[in-house]
């Protein structure tokens, strides 16, 4: 059984809100005094897995990131948590990659990769908040998507998925090979890695392919949609304004409440 | 005629209390071979030396009795005088062997009359007498530190008075019966004598000198014999483990070879130290610890006694010869699961209390983070809310997950060197501010108060803002060693870029880390506490405060790690001030004593999931004071005790301030 997680390096979301600061210019966020961690549902995508193997008693896990020198880090997190390989995909040959363009790279990853019995992507990555990769990853490879999967079990040579939806659960057995992409739940925290693990890892060389190894062309990557583009970027301000109903009784004071809720479309 | 007395005087056969002598002896020593078969199973430790320094100073602790003396009048009074007692019948034993055995006839002349006769009859009574006021403390008025009581308890006594008390029935009918011309020496003897020669014949009191004669002989033996097999042990271990105490810096953890290290904390008996063995098997089972314990005072599953009893059975019914070599890190815990539960290793606040209590120097908090450090770093195992917590140490260099202020936003509005952004900035003293003070709403304010009155007074003093990350003290108290060093290597690489040679830590935690664990890692630099050098500014006339009239009556929290860990009681409490120029009130537990608000040890991190809150039980001590500011020094009491305060007294909580807060107040005018 292989199980190929993918895995994005983000700017930490937990950044305090103060210190989070955006380049209007090159339309991107300034990273300044952030750290770098996985995107927190790749991290629950990686902790499934990790599960999925250690239940069916054996398997392997690949780790999978297309990023810059700097996603070895989060690679070897992975590692520490008990992934058994890594690649990194070099981001910087690939310039302005968008959403389509990240899941034809990472399908040539996969078709270069021993074949993958499970692709796992998070639900959405921590800072654009697009929620397509894994679906456009599915369609790329002719795979079926079960999305927004909170937990897998092996059955025989299939996958019983527990998925999120509206309404509840729902449980979907799916033949495989097949692309999920994973939300959060309680039972799919990401365990914190042990020591011995932790240092392993701190050692372990992380592979990177790039356009020759994968035998593609930069300039193809981007698709259809390439025409994509931002308009502006910029961190929306919140004000805060106070009003003070006056009125001579409770009664015109609450009446007076009301109406202004109701102008303003609250109530 | 020169004063002596007849060793054995009407006893025949002397060769059968010799045989039984040799025995007990025997038995004596077959106990402790087994003892120390298992204290070798440990690992190796250096505690033995320099011989002088240790010796010098055990003997002037274990003579001057001073742990019990101090904290326990009633219980350090009694056990004085056994211990008393017991050292000069110990002695007087010698002189007779050395007088009638080896031939050196020193039990004679004035040596004989003032210290084999009156000195050991004195010190013989002072023995009973310590004997009846034990029985008394533990059956009368039933000490609760003394639970559960086991029949050992009661035999040990009965047996103790056995002999003492037959020893002064065959003096006295020695006395009576040699018609002793000396017997005005042993008063005590002579009055037993006096008594019993009341109603018998010569032969019947000749007859009965014997039987008791023998009687206690074979009791001794027993006594002696049965020692190591028992709780007595402690009658050697315990003088031998004060001897081995740690000379090294107070409350500083053991750090840890990570590179090299084959295992990663604790898991299995022979992995403690020797010393940790050795010291299972000085308990005397006082208790102290355990009634000073703010997690066994709040029902928590954790008491420091049962802790180091459990060891301590456990480690009796090993078998020292099965197999050890092939164990893996990897093999289920034998001890770390069964034995001592998670959830005692995770009710630990790390206060200290049980180790300051101890008489006989056990070291129960290395102990409990050893084991920790096994779960956290071989096992990755630790509670639901402290995995939060690692994890923003890991992503964040601070332990609060969610936190929204960043380590700038408290100096909102003040101008400081922060050397982050102004690298050049020239200063003395470092400000450390730590997470707390920085990212905890109600702590900016102290640390506002802190740099407002360092201005004050004049202080050329800089911060590391963004640079400053977590000393990584939450991480180490929990075990994660790893994540400690890492983080204690990267604030020693700044501290060391921007050349800082005094800190003044905002926090004891901050404060016992940087000064006292930081240079196991080649971090040396001169710290104080800011009580410390608030009292100093104030003493050297560079701050002028006024009375404190605003605060009304005061009292004072120590922090484990200011006071316990570092000795420091004095400077907080004189920031205080009334406006009477009154000493702040002392609550019930104070100072060395003081129990602990529950937030240490990882405690400020987690959820408190069994029995009462400690804060609350800190709080009603506080309160009870009747004081209307509550001093502390420490932003983790802070929040505790805010909370505990409000949660006790509802609307009337008196304020809870810092002590550098009350000197900001009072140096506005
Ligand atoms: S350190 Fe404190 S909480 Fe821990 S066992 Fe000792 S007294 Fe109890
Ligand atoms: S560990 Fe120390 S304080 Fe606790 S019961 Fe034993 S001897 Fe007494």
């Amino acid at each position: 059984m292989h199980l190929v997680v993918c895995l994005k390096q983000i700017m930490d979301p937990e950044l305090p809100p103060g210190d989070f600061r955006v380049d209007t210019q090159k339309k991107e966020a300034v990273r300044g005094s952030a750290n770098l961690v996985i995107s927190v549902f790749d991290e629950n995508a990686l902790e499934v897995a990790l599960q999925l193997r250690d239940a069916a008693g054996g398997g392997k896990i690949t780790a999978l990131c297309v990023g810059p020198e700097s996603a070895v880090d989060a690679l070897r997190k992975a590692i520490s948590m008990r992934a058994d390989e890594a690649i990194r995909v070099r981001e910087e040959e690939f310039p302005a990659l968008d959403a389509y363009g990240t899941a034809r790279l990472l399908a040539a990853a996969l078709r270069k990769l021993e074949p993958a019995d499970l692709v796992f992507c998070g639900r959405e990555a921590g800072d654009w908040h697009g929620a397509i990769v894994g679906g456009l990853l599915a369609g790329e490879l002719e795979r079926p998507f079960v999305s927004l999967v909170a937990g897998a079990k092996r059955a025989g040579d299939a996958f019983v998925l527990r998925r999120q939806t509206d309404e509840g659960w729902e449980t979907v057995e799916c033949a495989g090979p097949a692309v999920i992409s994973v939300t959060n739940d309680d039972a799919n925290q990401p365990r914190i890695p042990k020591v011995k693990d932790n240092m392993m890892a701190f050692r372990r060389q992380i592979p990177a392919w790039g356009a020759a190894e994968l035998g593609v062309q930069a300039s193809e990557m981007n698709g259809p949609n390439a025409a994509l583009e931002f308009a502006s970027l910029g961190i929306p301000k919140s004000e805060r304004q106070c009003q003070v109903i006056g009125g001579e009784s409770v009664e015109e004071k609450a009446a007076r409440l009301a109406q202004k809720l109701a102008d303003l479309h609250v109530l | 005629m020169t004063p002596t007395r007849e060793v054995y005087f009407n006893i025949k056969h002397i060769w059968v209390m010799y045989v039984l002598f040799a025995a007990s002896l025997a038995i004596f020593a077959r106990g402790w071979y087994g003892h120390w078969r298992r204290w070798r199973m440990g690992q190796p430790t250096e505690r033995t030396g320099p011989l002088g320094a240790r010796l010098g100073r055990a003997l002037r602790q274990v003579f001057s009795q001073q742990t019990l003396l101090k904290r326990y009048r009633a219980a350090g009074i009694f056990h004085a005088l056994f211990f008393w007692g017991f050292v000069v019948l110990f002695l007087a034993t010698t002189v007779v062997f050395l007088h009638e055995d080896l031939g050196i006839h020193i039990m004679q002349g004035w040596f004989y009359l003032v210290f084999q006769s009156l000195v050991v009859d004195l010190f013989g009574a002072f023995a009973i007498l310590g004997i009846v006021m034990a029985f008394g403390h533990r059956y009368l008025f039933k000490a609760k530190r003394l639970k559960p009581d086991t029949r050992d308890d009661a035999t040990i006594l009965a047996v103790i008075l056995a002999i003492l008390a037959t020893g002064f029935v065959i003096e006295g009918l020695r006395i009576e019966l040699t018609h002793d011309a000396w017997a005005a020496w042993s008063p005590v003897g002579r009055a037993v004598g006096a008594a019993l020669a009341g109603g018998l014949s010569m032969e019947a009191m000749r007859g009965l000198h014997r039987a008791v004669w023998w009687f206690h002989a074979v009791v001794v033996f027993g006594f002696i014999a049965w020692m190591p097999y028992s709780k007595l042990r402690h009658l050697m271990t315990s003088p031998a483990n004060i001897y081995l105490q740690n000379l090294g810096t107070r409350g500083a953890l053991q750090p840890l070879d990570l590179e090299k290290a084959e295992r990663l904390g604790v898991s299995r008996l022979e992995q403690f130290t020797w010393k940790d063995l050795f010291d299972l098997d000085s308990c005397t089972e006082c208790g102290r610890c355990e009634v000073n314990c703010p997690a066994h005072l709040s029902g928590k599953p954790l008491s420091p006694k049962a802790l180091i009893l459990d060891l301590q059975k456990y480690m009796h019914g090993m078998s020292i010869d099965a197999d050890r070599a092939a164990v893996d890190a990897d093999s289920p815990s034998p001890m770390v699961g069964p034995i001592i539960h998670e959830e005692t290793l995770w009710s630990c606040t790390t206060c200290r209390a049980c180790m300051e209590q101890c008489p006989v120097m056990i070291e129960q908090v290395p102990k409990i983070v050893d084991m920790r450090r096994h779960l956290v770093m071989e096992r990755a195992e630790f509670p639901d809310d402290l995995q939060a917590m690692v994890r923003s140490l890991e992503a964040r260099a601070h332990p609060y997950p969610g936190a929204q202020a960043s380590r700038t936003d408290w100096m909102a509005g003040l101008k400081l060197a922060d050397l982050a952004a102004t690298p050049d900035a020239e200063f003395e003293v470092l400000l450390w501010v730590g997470c707390a003070g920085a990212l905890n709403k109600r702590n900016q304010d102290v640390t506002r108060a802190i740099a407002q009155v360092l201005t004050r007074a004049g202080v050329k003093f800089a911060v590391l803002g963004r640079e400053e990350k977590c000393t990584g003290d939450p991480a180490r108290r929990i075990g994660y060693e790893f994540l400690f060093q890492q983080l204690a290597q990267q604030n020693i690489q700044t501290l060391d870029r921007f050349k800082v040679k005094t800190v003044v830590a905002a926090c004891p935690h901050c404060f016992h880390c940087l000064k006292n664990e930081y240079p196991q890692l080649g971090g040396n630099y001169t710290v104080l506490h800011h009580s410390e050098f608030l009292a100093k500014l104030v003493a050297e006339g560079r701050l002028k405060p006024d009375g404190g009239a605003q605060q009304g009556p005061v009292t004072y929290h120590d922090p484990c790690y200011l006071g316990r860990y570092n000795g420091v009681y004095d400077a907080p409490r004189n920031l205080l001030g009334d406006g009477q120029g009154a000493p702040p009130a002392e609550a019930e537990m104070s100072r060395a004593n003081a129990l602990c608000c529950g937030g240490g040890g990882g405690f400020s991190f987690m959820e408190e999931k069994s029995g009462t809150r400690m804060n609350q039980n800190r709080a009603k001590q506080l309160l009870a004071t009747g004081a209307e500011t509550i001093g502390v020094a420490c932003p983790f009491c802070m929040v505790m005790l805010e909370d505990g305060v409000k949660s006790v007294a509802g609307e009337k909580a008196p304020r809870v301030l810092d002590v550098a807060e009350v000197l900001e107040q009072r140096t506005r005018g």
